[in-house]
């Protein structure tokens, strides 16, 4: 349980920001503040991975929840991917970063696909 | 063998009764087979079906054969 409240914090300070870097009312004026916001951005994330990376389920039914909460959040992720990329489409002027993002989610699932089924 | 596609399999279990017969509570249960409470909950209730290895640990721990802890229901569609 203390393990989960460290993810939900970590993930929620990843998510203000990122709401910040929208750069909402202009804030960011001055460069400095940016890049310390960017920075401190890298090293919540790195945090966050850590965190998910040393998760250990307790049991079989944990592991098959995590499993199922994994897969949702691939799929979530990659259809807002997808979303940005259609809406992108209509403004003529879509972000390279967003397609990089997109095909590498995609080929990270492909070749974990590949890795598990040459295992079994 | 043939298979009825208007039929879905259940496995339903006498876990509860077993546990409730052998004066354990979820708690003792889910601490001698390694797994949480939780688990154990869902299994009485039908909404999860454990792993053989579980299903095998559970029976061997009532002492009973796994057919008489955990079985396979047909349902109609």
């Amino acid at each position: 349980m203390k393990n989960n409240l460290q993810e939900y914090v970590i993930g929620g300070v990843l998510i203000i920001l990122l709401l910040l870097l929208l750069n909402p009312f202009s804030l960011w004026m001055p460069d400095t503040l940016l890049m310390m916001v960017v920075a401190g951005l890298a090293i919540v994330f790195a945090l966050f991975a850590g965190f998910m990376w040393r998760e250990q389920a307790q049991d079989e039914r944990e592991e098959l929840l995590r499993h199922h909460a994994s897969r949702m959040a691939y799929l979530v992720g990659a259809g807002a991917l997808v979303l940005a990329v259609i809406v992108q489409s209509f403004q003529h002027d879509i972000d390279p970063w967003i397609l990089v993002a997109l095909g590498v989610m995609i080929l990270a699932k492909v070749f974990g696909s590949v890795y598990s089924k040459s295992r079994n | 063998m043939c298979y009825d596609l208007n039929m879905k399999e259940t496995v339903t279990n006498t876990v509860q009764k077993l546990r409730t017969g052998a004066g354990a509570t979820q708690e003792e249960l889910a601490e001698s087979v390694d797994v949480t409470r939780q688990t154990i909950i869902a299994i009485e209730k039908g909404n999860y079906v454990p792993s053989v290895l579980l299903a095998l640990k559970i029976s061997k721990y009532f002492n009973r054969p796994l057919e008489q802890v955990f079985n396979i229901k047909k349902n109609e569609k």
